[in-house]
This record gives structure tokens, sequence and C-alpha cells, in this order.
């Protein structure tokens, strides 16, 4: 392998190497700026929640706190913290699921069925991209009273699902053009039926895209709030987001515990950032980029 | 077979298992609210009794002499306005200088990203308490720095209040368009790079000529993806301030929202959807019309 390597490169001669500019000081200073102003929030979120109640008034809100009492990330951890965290792993994983089930069936029907209609159903699907959920907001309303859904983590799937499709059809459409026709004719010739080439050929080989698309979505769906907001109500129905919510006027007076409720809130997400980094800095950037 | 076979043409029945789940859920969740709202839009109904009272335009009328929904809407473009001339100045500054810096700015590159990995929720709540007038982060650093004249009611005040929201806003969401605009920037090839090296390009020049014409297409999904998003903005004018001070930071989806779900007025309400729909819909087009000549080069 090495040698491999060192016969390679003999072969070429370097004529000109090309090193990136050094970096002027204003760069640095630049850089660091930025860095306070993106890390400083969360130091004080995380040093506040470890303050006493009173400590908010006796001294000044930038001094860490006196002594680092865990006090109220327990208060927390006893309340309805690990309820909350499993309704949204719930709703979050059997709406990805269905999402990834309905979506890449529909994307492979119009990266490469012919049929009466494929470019304008499509054009219409992608248009979903834009519309804005507060519009949807009050029928879905009526409508989750009447389907007798309203208050359950069931009342959340259909929007959530509803309102990932464009995007997801939209991601997994353009990759799907780009899996070389050979395949699908060849599975045809082979005697494969449509739903079998999908099932069989094209599902497998779209593997990178529905990475892509499944971390997208669930960014977006853990951190979702209007829907959660309106359609849930009693505390064990809330997701994430919605406890936190209700903690402020839970613990109205108390503005440690609240701050400890939003660390740990916050724990998941940073959680998955720094075991998966590229990888959801990559997903949530296919969604960007492609729309 | 009669007919010639086309083997790209599925049965009706593959047809229907593929498409049909994504539409009916589309049509039920989508299509059809929008719908409901424009019907609703023409009634006076409170949302609890059978019976809808039908209006006919009054709503639509009312809407039009409504000085607390044009404010909502001068707000919501407040946000938009200040959104594009932050986010994306700097957003493609940080992205420049992630790039200048390659690996050894790694450590930035991962941290820079933090303000967009929080709930919006989450974020409303701890800058309520960072922007507190008297207890608040912000103020007590300026008052130990000596610049007590800085020292605002950044959420208090009725003038401020909207520009407050519309730089928290650019806290959360720059990271991610300077990401996009790093994405873009990685994928220009090296060889432009070393060729106007040669050609004795300084940095500045290089970025100025060459790097941002590149990633124009970059900066114009930037553009889009601001703007229809800064029409919708909710989750975090609800928290922060949910529209107060005496309304100054309403935007059209807390104004909805109120009518709707606290002064129970939906067939207004659904007025309000309906008119949020047809402007988001309307920016859209514009914009994809604006985009058209950069989106096809």
């Amino acid at each position: 392998m090495s040698l491999l390597k060192s016969r390679s490169t003999a072969k070429i001669p370097k004529v000109y190497t090309f090193r990136r500019p050094k970096l002027s000081v204003l760069s640095w200073i630049v850089a660091l700026l930025w860095l306070l102003v993106a890390l400083v929030p969360y130091f004080f979120m995380i040093g506040f929640g470890f303050k006493g109640q009173t400590e908010l008034f006796s001294s000044p809100a930038w001094k860490p706190p006196a002594k680092w009492d865990p006090v109220n990330f327990l208060l927390v951890l006893q309340g309805t913290y690990f309820r909350a965290l499993l309704n949204s792993i719930i709703v979050v994983v059997v709406s990805m699921v269905i999402v990834v089930l309905i979506a890449s069936s529909a994307s492979f029907a119009f990266a490469r069925l012919r049929f009466r209609g494929n470019a304008i159903i499509f054009s219409a699907v992608v248009a979903g991209l834009i519309v804005p959920q507060h519009t949807t907001l009050i029928p879905i309303y009526i409508l989750t009273n009447k389907l007798h859904v309203y208050d359950s983590l069931a009342a959340l799937i259909g929007p959530y699902v509803a309102f990932a499709i464009p995007i997801t059809i939209f991601i997994l459409t353009q990759f799907m053009r780009e899996i070389p026709k050979d395949f699908f004719e060849a599975a045809i010739v082979d005697g494969a039926s449509h739903s079998r080439v999908f099932f069989k050929v094209y599902l497998p080989l779209a593997r990178t895209a529905l990475v892509t698309v499944v971390i997208f979505n669930s960014v977006a769906l853990w951190n979702e709030f209007l829907f959660a907001y309106v359609l849930t109500s009693s505390s064990n129905k809330r997701t994430l987001p919605l406890t936190v919510f209700d903690y402020q006027g839970q613990y109205a007076s108390n503005t440690p515990a609240i701050m400890a409720a939003l660390t740990l809130a916050a724990v998941p997400l940073f959680l998955a950032y720094f075991i998966f980094q590229e990888k959801l800095v990559n997903g949530v950037m296919a969604g960007a980029i492609k729309s | 077979m009669s007919k010639k076979y086309d083997p790209l043409k599925p049965n009706f029945r593959t047809l229907a298992w593929m498409l049909g789940p994504s539409i009916v859920l589309l049509c039920t969740y989508l299509i059809w609210p929008i719908i409901e709202s424009f019907r609703l839009s023409l009634f006076d109904w409170n949302g609890l009794d059978k019976s809808q009272k039908y209006s006919g335009f009054a709503n639509w009328n009312e809407l039009i002499h409504d000085s607390l929904f044009w404010l909502s809407v001068k707000n919501s473009f407040i946000l938009l306005i200040v959104a594009l001339l932050i986010q994306i100045p700097l957003g493609l500054s940080l992205a420049i200088l992630l790039y200048r810096g390659g690996t050894r700015f790694r450590f930035f590159k991962m941290t820079y990203f933090f303000p967009g990995l929080m709930s919006t929720v989450a974020i409303a709540i701890l800058f309520k308490q960072i922007f507190d007038y008297n207890y608040g982060l912000l103020n007590q650093v300026l008052q130990s720095l000596n610049l007590d004249f800085l020292m605002q009611d950044w959420l208090g005040d009725k003038k401020l209040a909207i520009f407050t929201v519309a730089l928290l806003v650019c806290w959360q969401y720059t990271p991610y368009y300077m990401l996009l605009f790093l994405a873009a920037l990685n994928g220009i090839s090296s060889d432009v790079e070393e060729a106007s090296a040669i050609d004795g390009a300084t940095n500045w020049k290089y970025t100025r000529f060459i790097q941002i014409p590149l990633i124009k297409g970059a900066i114009v999904t930037a553009v889009t993806l601001i703007t229809i998003g800064s029409l919708k903005y909710f989750d975090l004018i609800w928290v922060l301030t949910a529209g107060g001070p005496e309304s100054s930071t309403e935007v059209m989806a807390s104004y909805l929202y109120q009518m709707a779900f606290k002064s129970y007025r939906v067939g207004y309400a659904s007025t309000i959807a309906s008119a949020l729909f047809l402007i988001v819909f309307l920016t859209a087009i514009f914009i994809s019309r604006a985009t058209r000549k950069v989106r096809e080069a």
C-alpha cells in the first residue's frame, strides 16, 4: 500500500503547491467574537440552572453560581421530562416511518413511471412546500376534534407527516432520477413488476437520500411547536418543546428551574449533533439547498 | 397485447398504492384546509356554535380596514428586511472566514452552529431572561462595563421590541445560511482558486470577483428561504412577547392565533389565514419570477 502510494506521487512532479492563505489578526478577532455571540447564551443558561432561587436578585447575571447546586435539574427530572422525551421520540419515529414509506414510493412513481399528469401532480406536491401551517391550523383543529383524536399523540402524526411529504418527495424524486435507468430496464426485462423494482432496486439504492430526509425532517419535527401547542393540552401528551413551554407557568417564580429545564431539553439534540455532526449538518443543509 | 407495450406504464393498482397515501394526506391536511379557510372566511362564527352565519365578504371588508392587521403585515416585512440585511452578509462573511480558516477553524465550525440546534421555544424563553430590563444578562453586562447609556428595555419598549425580535431571529438562523454558503464555497473547484492565485489575485479580489459570483445560486436560495420563512414566524414571537407590548410585535400568524383561540372569532381568523396564504403565495411567485435568470444561468 505504501509502496503504491510513493510510486504514484513520484510519477507526477509537483510544479506548484497551493497553500491556503495566512489568516490575518482581524480574521481571528472576528472568529472569536462570533464564538462569543454563539456560546455566551448557553453558558448563561447552564450556569443559571445551577443557581439558587434568590441569587437572581442578589448577584449579577453574568456571575457564575455561588454554589453549583443540581437541585433544579433534579426537580425537572422528577417532573414530566422523561414522559415528554418519550412522547417526542414516539411522534418523530412514527411520523418518519410513515413518511419514508409513502413518500419514497410516490417518488419512485414520479421519477420513473409514465402516467398522465405526472409532471403536474409533481409540481403541485412541491408547491406544498410554501403552504403556511397557520393557514391550515383552524380546519385541522376542527378535523382533529371530529376524528376524536384531540389531545393525543395520534393527533400530531397526520399534520406532521403531511407537511413533511413535499420536501421529502422533492429530494427523493431528484435522487431517484439520477439512478441509472439501466437498473430499471434490466429488472423489468427480467420480469420484475414495478412494485418489485421499487422495493428491491430503488429503495435500497436511495439509502443515502433516505438518511438525509430522515435527519432533516426529524430535526424539524423534534422542535415543532404550533401543532403540538394547538392539538394537545394535557401534560402527559405534550412533546418536549411544549413541556418546556409549560414549565414557564409551572415554575413561574423559579427562573433557575426554567433554565435547568431548557438545558435538559437541549441535551438530546446536542448529543445527536456530537455523534452525527457531519451527517446532521448535511441533512439539514440538503433540505435547504434543494428547495 | 394489442397496443404497443410500454414498460414505463404502471397498471392502476400499482399507481394507486404508490401515489395514493401521499395524495390523500396532502389533500386532507394541506389542500382541504386552505379551501376550508377561504370558506370559513365568509362566515361569522365563534367556533363553538352549531350554526355558522353566512356574512359574505364582511370579514374581508373588515380586514382591509383593520389597522392591527396591517401593523402585523408591516412587522412581518420588518422581520423580513432585517433578516435579509443581516443574515446574508453575516452568513456569507462567516462562511468565507471558515473557508479560509479550513481545518484550523474546525472548532469554530462546530460551535457556530449551536444557535441553530435549540428549539425556537427554548431560545425564546432563554432570551426573555437575557433581555430582561432589571435582571437580564445583557443590561447587567452593559452596566458593569459602564455602558449604562446603551441599556434598553429590549422587549418592553414599543419602538424597539420588533427589532430585538428581528435580531434574535438572525442569531438563530444565520448559522444555517453560513453552512449553506460554506457548502457552496467548498463546491468551487480548487483549480479556480489556484489559477486565480497564479494570476495574482488577492484574497479580497478572489472573494469579490470569483467566489461570490460563483455561489450566486446559494445566495438566491437563501433569499428565498428567508423571505418565505419570515412571513411565517410565530413560535419565537408568541413565546417571547405574545405580540406585545401593545401589539407592537404582532405578526400575521400571532394575530391569527389571537383571533381564533383567544377571541373566538374563527371566521375572522380564517380570513387572516387566507390572507396569509395569499401573501405567501404571491411573494413566492414574485421571488421565483425575479430570480429566474440567476437560477437558469
